[in-house]
């Protein structure tokens, strides 16, 4: 090093040579846990309140669904003689008769029977949301990735399909082949991938001009592995909030059957049916009927839709 | 071995465009990208190609590799044809030709972890490989690289541009390709990386031996790492030569004007260089100049220049240095 | 004799102690730290970085356009008049009528569903007060100015219609409207064709002249600042290394990150064998440093450099320098 006085010589000297020791000491380091995505996602969910507390609330309901039956003093289907005829007046909510949500009409045991209505609710939901989000994203993928006619054609399917009124088609169904949830099941999962797959599509299409799609394809990747590896778990970010979004949506649509008259069908019940009887009953001075179920009705809508909102933020890319 | 690594003959690409609402049964206008490029390529050698926006240099990259469909030859160390080859022996073809890519985090998966990126071309070429045999690869290529083998889990986002194009350079390494078709690498990123990773590329070509296609619109940089040069303009060649011949003796009217407008980081020598300042700029693609392309913008155009097609001829005493152009 | 005419030389532009940082989910980002410098009227002034250098950041911040989470401290002084963090009001005629800003991309500040020409009359109309054909007289001569042929009829375009290089003369051309004293550009040529760089930078530097503007050219590229500024202001991570007149940085740069930056850029006209490196990345601004920002990839640094930010002190004709080290001492 020429130009440099003895006294910063050895030192810089000393500098150099630390500086190689510690490059050595990395070198034979344990290789580091990368910090992904998912993990970035996952920070910022637990920062927002909003979410973390409807999780909270949704994962209570999930146990109260779950495990609620074995608090129950009575099964769903029994009917208490010592209060029909007056459930107005002994029907109440009451801990000394072990009718904790009080009966219904029948009288019948409202805890157990919300208990019922809250497990086929979210059945409900969470099926018809996971049979929108398999079936969507599939077919949006293939549609975007593959492109040119094979696109056009399967998009033009899922428009005529839109076409057809949804609830309609349900209703149509239910009172063609009977009203059994097995039906209900068919009739909103037909219908309720079409709105994922489009967004899929429109995910996958822009994903596809990535820089490291064509990487992939430079390297000789085929296309089905390019869309598993590289297409849906770019895509999972979008499908998993629109999922959340769409369950309390297929909790609705289940509820409005019901409240209708169409939906499951006794001695099963969901929430649309409570409610429906609960209104039914309101004038007579047992505002409990509706109140239960309404109760985990709404509270369950909100959690899914701020673990939405929860969700779309942790996952928004322009946060990054 | 006298053999060229890859030989390319009147490579023509064109594009279909279709306007936003056109009917089915509306002709769609033809885009020329690549219209018609010769040149050969031996091993251990770099070519540059340089051009303006649109003069379709990446397009030529792709077509090359069959990511855009094209007509002409292509031919691998003189005995096989490329754009002839169906699809599954070209997939497998393609571990021989890799790429380097512009954009150092884009080109990568934001999903995955750097060892995943690095491996995938050595999964999808090498199927039989152990777990383990692949991670060992990885880590060594890694470290050919300059990138320390402990990071193998770390995820795109977490290294800097210049950390991210290693990262490229490492997943084109994997398969010992002869081949690397480079696109604009360094054109993202700052001086001080800049440099760096041209080193990179330079060591690994003397110690591997491999070819490179250099795309950019940097001439220096072009100058600094290519062994021949091919200036495009509008999908056509104008001018081709090993590099002191065209940088010392540019012969065609756009390659004198693109070397003359590279600013120089000198301000005395800047001050004294005569730039030649073009007038207007390039033509859309769409509709081409009649005859020499060029010759919308050429100081030097008349009205032959309109009429015919110049051919790109090799001059007189060095036939490595050919032009197009009818003032030669 | 000199002397007299620098006092009478007015200063346009004087920036003192600026330091910028955002707010962001990660925490405070330090982006520009205790930059000062002044700038005489007409001068052409190059701030010159890497990505993450701050240079930006410094010009949004002069002219009060720093992101909502953005915070700048200090003081900069416009024609003698404070304008940093000033009242909305103010910055507005300030930026209306006494400074422009050219912008990289041209269409992120030409709407795209306006004519051309509306545009530009808008500005006139609403600035100064000017009556419809006025007005369309004197953005009629603008373009003329930045040579864009057949104006006219062109006038009448949307900014979809022109090409890039023409978007950044039709911006140049909006910028001048009012008559501004300083012109900041910044990075205006790096989205355009080499070619076309050569049209705009000449175009530039003549508008320069005529119109006797001030013009802070903000880039990464040396090789533009060699032949069209006077004065450099080198940035790296949020602090000046080094400032002063143009030759002397470039023929004996004095600090090591303006050498390694000079060595590290292939140049057309010489032939090298291989490049000078910068060894290591760019600074994290996340974890703002303790000392200098260049020292971990400074192969000049001492044990002070990590601890110690050194001031920015002038050492010969005009020139001034942050290092440690003295030149004489550097390798």
């Amino acid at each position: 090093m020429p130009g440099l006085t003895p006294k910063y010589g050895t030192k810089y000297m000393l500098i150099r040579k630390n500086s190689l020791q510690s490059l050595a000491d990395t070198m034979s380091e344990p290789e580091i846990r990368g910090r992904s995505l998912w993990a970035d996602a996952r920070k910022r969910f637990i920062h927002n309140k909003a979410a973390v507390a409807g999780l909270a609330v949704l994962i209570l309901v999930s146990v109260f669904a779950s495990f609620g039956g074995w608090l129950a003093q009575y099964p769903n289907d029994e009917i208490d003689f010592m209060v029909i005829g007056q459930v107005a007046e002994l029907g109440g909510p009451s801990f000394a008769n072990g009718h904790y949500f009080g009966t219904d009409d029948l009288g019948r045991d409202l805890f157990a029977r919300v208990v019922q209505g809250t497990q086929i609710s979210l059945m409900v939901g969470i099926v018809g949301a996971a049979i929108a989000v398999v079936a969507g994203t599939l077919y949006g993928a293939i549609a975007g990735y593959v492109g040119g006619q094979v696109d056009n054609v399967m998009m033009r399917i899922v428009d005529m399909l839109m076409a057809i009124p949804y609830m309609f088609v349900i209703i149509l169904l239910l009172v063609m082949f009977g009203r059994s949830i097995s039906m209900l099941f068919v009739g909103i999962g037909l219908l309720s991938w079409l709105d994922m797959s489009r967004i899929v599509r429109g995910q996958t299409l822009s994903l596809k001009n990535k820089e490291f799609i064509e990487a992939a394809q430079a390297t000789g990747v085929s296309s089905i592995n390019i869309i598993l590896r590289h297409i849906l778990p770019n895509l999972l970010g979008v499908v998993a909030v629109y999922a959340t979004l769409l369950v309390p949506l297929m909790i609705l649509t289940e509820s409005f059957i019901s409240f209708l008259g169409l939906g499951v069908q006794e001695p099963n019940t969901s929430w649309g049916a409570l409610i429906s009887e609960g209104a039914g009953t309101m004038q007579y001075g047992t505002l409990w009927q509706l109140a239960f179920p309404l109760f985990f009705f709404v509270i369950t809508l909100f959690s899914f839709f701020f673990i939405g909102d929860g969700l779309r933020d942790a996952l928004d890319p322009k946060d990054r | 071995m006298n053999v060229p690594l890859l030989k390319v003959e009147n490579l023509k690409v064109s594009f279909k465009i279709r306007a936003e609402g056109d009917m089915p049964w509306t002709k769609p206008r033809v885009l020329q990208a690549v219209g018609g490029v010769d040149f050969e390529l031996k091993q251990g050698e770099t070519l540059g190609i340089v051009g303006e926006s649109g003069c379709g240099k990446s397009t030529l990259a792709r077509a090359l590799i069959r990511m855009v469909d094209s007509s002409g030859q292509v031919v691998w160390m003189g005995n096989q044809e490329l754009l002839g080859l169906d699809n599954a022996k070209m997939m497998s073809f393609r571990s021989k030709i890799q790429m380097i890519f512009q954009d150092p985090l884009a080109s990568l998966n934001p999903r995955m972890t750097v060892g995943q990126i690095i491996a995938e071309p050595l999964r999808t070429h090498q199927q039989g490989l152990s777990g383990r045999e692949v991670k060992s690869r990885v880590k060594s290529v890694m470290e050919k690289v300059s990138l320390l083998p402990n990071q193998i889990n770390r995820y795109p986002h977490e290294f800097s541009g210049g950390q991210c194009q290693r990262i490229g350079i490492a997943r084109a390494l994997i398969v010992e390709p002869e081949l690397i078709i480079c696109d604009e690498p360094v054109s993202a990123l700052d001086v001080s990386i800049q440099a760096q990773v041209i080193n990179l590329l330079v060591k690994l070509q003397r110690e591997m031996g491999l070819s490179l296609i250099f795309i950019a619109h940097d001439l220096s940089v072009v100058k600094h790492i290519s062994h021949r040069v091919m200036v495009l303009y509008l999908g056509k060649v104008m001018e081709v030569a090993d590099r002191d011949a065209l940088y010392e003796n540019p012969l065609h009217p756009y390659t004198q004007a693109l070397i003359s407008a590279v600013p120089i980081p000198d301000p005395r020598a800047e001050r004294e260089k005569r730039a030649i300042i073009l007038k207007g700029d390039v033509p859309s693609p769409l509709a081409p100049p009649s005859g020499c392309v060029f010759r919308t913008r050429c100081p030097k155009a008349q009205a032959i220049c309109a009429a015919e097609v110049p051919m790109l001829e090799g001059i007189t005493d060095r036939t490595s240095h050919q032009v197009a152009c009818h003032w030669v | 004799m000199h002397s007299i005419q620098r006092i009478v030389e007015l200063t346009l532009l004087e920036v003192r102690n600026l330091s910028v940082s955002f707010k962001t989910n990660d925490g405070l980002v330090s982006a520009v730290n205790n930059v000062s410098f002044s700038m005489d009227s007409a001068k052409t002034l190059a701030i010159v970085g890497e990505s993450g250098s701050g240079k930006s950041q410094t010009a949004f911040a002069i002219l009060g356009l720093l992101a909502s989470n953005g915070d700048a401290t200090g003081s900069v002084l416009f024609d003698g008049n404070e304008i940093l963090n000033a009242p909305i009001t103010q910055l507005n005629r300030v930026r209306a009528a006494e400074v422009a800003m050219v912008f990289q991309d041209p269409m992120t500040s030409l709407n795209p569903y306006m004519r051309v020409s509306e545009q530009m009359i808008e500005v006139l109309i609403h600035h100064k007060g000017m009556s419809k054909s006025d007005a369309m007289r004197e953005v009629l001569a603008l373009l003329d100015a930045v040579e864009i042929s057949d104006a006219k009829s062109r006038v009448r375009q949307y900014p979809h219609e022109f090409s890039g290089g023409m978007r950044q003369r039709i911006m140049i051309a909006m910028s001048l409207l009012c008559r501004p004293k300083l012109l900041i550009a910044d990075e205006p040529t790096t989205a355009l064709d080499v070619t076309v760089q050569a049209q705009i930078m000449a175009l530039l530097a003549g508008i320069q002249t005529e119109f006797g503007m001030g013009v802070i050219l903000i880039t990464h590229d040396l090789g533009v600042v060699a032949g069209f500024c006077e004065e450099v202001l080198v940035l790296y991570g949020g602090q000046v290394m080094e400032h002063g007149p143009v030759d002397p940085i470039f023929t004996s740069p004095s600090h090591p990150y303006t050498r390694g930056l000079l060595s590290a850029i292939p140049r057309i006209d010489v032939a090298t064998d291989s490049l000078e490196t910068i060894p290591g990345n760019p600074p994290n601004m996340m974890l703002a440093p303790k000392g200098c920002p260049f020292e971990p990839r400074c192969h000049n640094a001492c044990d002070i450099c990590a601890e110690q930010m050194p001031a920015l002190i002038p050492f010969s004709d005009h020139r001034l320098r942050a290092c440690n080290r003295t030149v004489e001492e550097l390798a």
